[in-house]
């Protein structure tokens, strides 16, 4: 298995002792099936039926949905009121395995009904499998459409951090202290023409309704971008005109350490619990992008620690012998080096996000507008009584979902580090 | 160790004062009018009149020290006025914001409202004599007029407000003239705008007298404000509520390194045998295990009278009152504190534990090891006295982090045990929207993480002679 077949590549050798691992094996089941159940759950569980027929004419309300969802169609009269798809007649009717959708409430079965207990029922056809929740919701359905949006919260926390410590930390590490110099004239422009265009993002005028979103455009480019690219011109010209002038070093990297320091100084958690309370309606959305703010603090710091080491490589001094631009040598050189831990970082935050959610939900800090796992759990917060059914099964879901990840972590990293 | 410790409270201090102020930032940042919000009955707009609720909402808002502006300096557009942040009302501060980002013209603007509250004096001061269909209406335009932020819309309003007039000649003779005045008011404002003022950017200075400075200078001398709840020092009620998280990380804290010191050297000796592999994978569960899971699935099983298991109750430490002798209050707490300061060791143990094989594999490998070993050494003196030292200093970093981590994970515990510490203080203080408690436990959660790193380099500095020696140095040389 330590084989190496330099013909087929690096990620070819990673990828090979990564399966042959026990946790590489872990995670790729446990990935396979999250995934599968994350992209299938709207065809497993969906209160639409795939396939229905009304007075002889035939529907696909399922299908039909999505577009309707995204306004690109709108119901036939004969399925209108498109709700209670459940107490319709139907000449004919193909439900989904579980005829529910995961905010669909039914108003017989009230109050947490738990799997073994008496459900109010047509027939086991629909029967709640994993019980309902306080308000009436089906649980199964719940916690399949919960792996779609395990899937969202992980991507948008884990973009935003990527996004942002990619930026930040890269910048830090690839300039290092010394390596940003500039012209004393170019910083003069920048010192000016940069809080002009913080001013006009603050106060864009004319950013009002009737504008729209393409005034909003032409007065974002023209007012916030633009004086960055009057600045980098004037700069440009300045540093071509006057070669010569005194140069200074721009401590980059202090800088960005010097601001780290103080979001960690801060414990994680209670700056997004306070951060999440100043927003004004809380979304899941809006919550893993404040979880994915505070994360790239760490990712920052990785990044930076990554680069500062690649900085030092002979191949980055080669294309720098060589007259490569920083943009270049950059993404062409010092980025490609950095994946590989930078991937384990990756899915280590995944699971954390995934984590921050459910606990945020159980804490009543989460966001109500959807139904995760966090969710569903959170509604035993202060309790008196437990339902069991509440607890167990979107805690199940969250252990495996959190195994595979960590998992995923642990085996690229020991994948990488077998050199 | 004196210099050492002076120059570490020294590179502190900037980052406590940053943290400080972008914590005073964050605090500005809170959606709505803090003021209507904490004296809605105060503020009833039924019952006072106009110009009463005006002098009430300042009054209320100086008692918070609202009344002053945020920073020493604001940069805004040169058509806003200076003093915007007097206007009473964030919503109205908010409307006229509105209205002047189309117009720019401040002073016709300020023109204008004054003459709108002049017209809705004047109906107010009509002779109760005077009663008719077009008063009431007449009143109803008026307030839509305050509230609009389309000009068209206050051009049509003000129109049909003359329309009204010309038909009752009664009205038109006690407000005509106020109302031709806001007429005209109105045209003029239409008439001249000034939008270029929006693009010119100004910098507005406000002096020492602002919410900045008096904020910051309280949180210097421990002043952290007053609960917007029940107006008791934020101060004592976080000190109060301080003393439970504490006691659970003092519990919890010593417990998890000592698990994790056995367990992870026993790994590290016995590495890759059956023992090690089997605690591996249940570490490794564990850590991938969510506490909070854990906590509800523990408290459902204890706290199940069905079951004959009701060793603890839901309702926490609630149960304790003054009364209750020290003998109730010692079994109680017992009972109530076991299962929370469980969960707070575990997650912490694991990580520590997994930390511990990896360095003491590492410390076994060295060549002092071997010669230990060689020496005829008794395998426990070499296992403790010689690699275990040297592999405990990971440990000591990971202090730094586990500390504020327990107190982070104190929020999750003492939320679903019920126990009044810092973390139920922090949700509920959030969930009442008490936002001086809130910013208190962020100002105190930094400060405890600060004093925490400050110890583990310390610990560093006092195990490990060469810190020291190399922050001398480094200072002789500079």
């Amino acid at each position: 298995m330590k084989t190496k077949d330099t013909s087929r590549g690096y990620w070819y050798n990673v990828w090979q002792r990564f399966r042959v691992r026990r946790d590489g094996r872990l995670a790729i089941r446990g990935l396979q099936g999250f995934l599968l159940i994350a992209f299938l759950s709207p065809f497993l569980a969906n209160e639409r039926p795939f396939y229905a027929k009304v007075d002889g004419h035939s529907f696909f309300p399922l299908f039909q949905g999505f577009l309707v969802d995204a306004g690109l169609s709108s119901w036939n009269e004969r399925l209108i009121p498109a709700e209670d798809w459940l107490d319709k007649t139907y000449d004919k009717v193909l439900f989904t395995l579980i005829p529910y959708s995961p905010s669909s409430i039914d108003h017989k079965n009230l109050g947490a009904r738990g799997p073994f207990e008496r459900q109010r029922v047509k027939s086991w056809r629909y029967w709640h499998w994993m019980g309902t929740d306080k308000a009436g919701r089906d649980v199964a359905a719940g916690m399949l459409h919960g792996a779609l949006l395990a899937l969202w919260v992980g991507f948008i926390a884990v973009s935003v951090a990527l996004v942002l410590g990619l930026t930040f930390g890269g910048l830090a590490g690839y300039f290092g202290d010394t390596g940003f110099v500039l012209n004393r004239t170019t910083l003069f422009i920048y010192v000016f023409f940069l809080p002009l265009s913080l001013f006009y993002a603050a106060y864009l005028p004319g950013n009002d309704e009737d504008s729209g979103w393409f005034g909003l455009l032409i007065n974002f480019i023209g007012l916030v971008i633009g004086p960055l690219v009057v600045a980098y011109l004037l700069a440009a010209i300045c540093s071509r005109l006057f070669p010569h002038l005194k140069k200074i070093t721009f401590p980059l990297d202090t800088l960005l350490m010097r601001f780290l320091e103080i979001v960690d100084a801060i414990p994680s958690i209670i700056l997004v619990l306070a951060l999440i309370a100043t927003l004004q309606q809380p979304s899941v959305t809006y919550m893993m992008a404040i979880v994915g703010i505070i994360t790239s603090a760490s990712l920052a710091r990785f990044v930076r620690a990554e680069f500062l080491k690649v900085r030092k490589q002979t191949y980055m001094e080669a294309g720098r012998a060589l007259g490569f631009n920083h943009i270049r040598l950059i993404f062409r050189h010092a980025l490609p080096n950095a994946v590989g831990p930078l991937l384990v970082l990756l899915s280590f935050s995944v699971a954390a996000a995934i984590t921050t959610e459910s606990s945020l939900s159980l804490l009543g800090v989460g966001a109500a507008d959807k139904v995760t796992w966090g969710t569903i759990l959170g509604q035993l917060r202060g309790q008196q009584e437990i339902e069991w059914w509440l607890a167990i099964f979107p805690g199940i879901a969250i252990f495996f979902t959190v195994i595979t990840f960590k998992s995923l972590g642990e085996g690229l990293s020991e994948a990488l580090g077998e050199k | 160790m004196l210099r050492y410790f002076l120059k570490r409270i020294l590179i502190m201090a900037p980052t406590l004062l940053t943290a400080l102020v972008f914590i005073f930032a964050l605090s500005r940042l809170v959606p709505g009018d803090l003021v209507v919000e904490q004296f809605e009955e105060e503020l009833d707009e039924s019952r006072l009149g106009e110009e009463e609720l005006l002098i009430t909402y300042q009054r209320k808002a100086a008692r918070l020290g609202l009344d002053k502006p945020v920073f020493y300096l604001s940069i805004q557009p040169a058509a806003y006025p200076d003093t915007l942040y007097k206007i009473p009302f964030r919503s109205r501060r908010e409307m006229l914001i509105k209205l002047l980002r189309q117009n720019g013209n401040w002073p016709a603007l300020e023109a204008y409202f004054t003459n709108i509250g002049l017209f809705k004096r004047a109906l107010q001061a009509l002779p109760d004599s005077i009663q008719s269909a077009s008063r009431s209406s007449l009143g109803q335009l008026i307030n839509d007029l305050q509230y609009t932020t389309d000009f068209s819309v206050a051009r049509v309003l003000v129109k049909r407000s003359s329309n009204l007039l010309q038909k009752d000649a009664v009205l038109q003779k006690a407000v005509g003239a106020t109302n031709a005045k806001l007429n005209q008011s109105l045209k003029y404002l239409i008439a001249h705008p000034q939008k270029g003022k929006l693009f010119l950017p100004s910098v507005v200075w406000h002096g020492f007298d602002n919410q900045f400075q008096h904020t910051l200078l309280g949180y210097f001398t421990g002043d952290l404000g007053v609960s917007f709840q029940d107006g008791r020092p934020v101060s004592g009620k976080i000190g109060r509520a301080l003393g439970w998280t504490l006691l659970l990380s003092f519990f919890a804290l010593p417990i998890a390194y000592l698990i994790a010191i056995f367990l992870g050297v026993k790994m590290a000796v016995k590495k890759d045998s059956r023992f090690d592999k089997r605690a591996n994978t249940v570490l490794f569960g564990l850590y991938a295990l969510p506490s909070f899971w854990v906590l509800l699935v523990l408290l459902y099983v204890f706290s199940n009278p069905d079951w004959g298991m009701n060793f603890i109750s839901i309702t926490g430490m609630m149960d304790l009152d003054e009364n209750s002798t020290w003998n109730e209050w010692l079994s109680m707490s017992t009972r109530q504190l076991v299962l929370p300061i469980l969960c707070l060791i575990y997650p912490a143990m694991t990580v520590l534990a997994r930390q511990m094989r990896s360095s003491m594999i590492q410390a076994l490998n060295q060549d002092f090891v071997r010669t230990a070993r060689a020496k005829g050494l008794p395998e426990k003196v070499v296992i403790w006295k010689h690699a275990f030292p040297n592999a405990a200093f990971p440990l000591i970093t990971f202090l730094g982090s586990l500390l504020p981590d327990m107190v982070a994970g104190s929020i999750l515990v003492e939320n679903i045990f019920n126990i009044p510490g810092m973390g139920q203080l922090l949700i509920d203080s959030i969930g009442t929207q008490d936002w001086p408690v809130v910013f208190g436990i962020i100002i105190l959660g930094a400060l405890l993480s600060m004093v925490s790193l400050l110890l583990v380099d310390l610990a560093y500095a006092w195990l490990d002679p060469r810190v020291r020696f190399n922050q001398d140095n480094s200072m002789a040389k500079a």
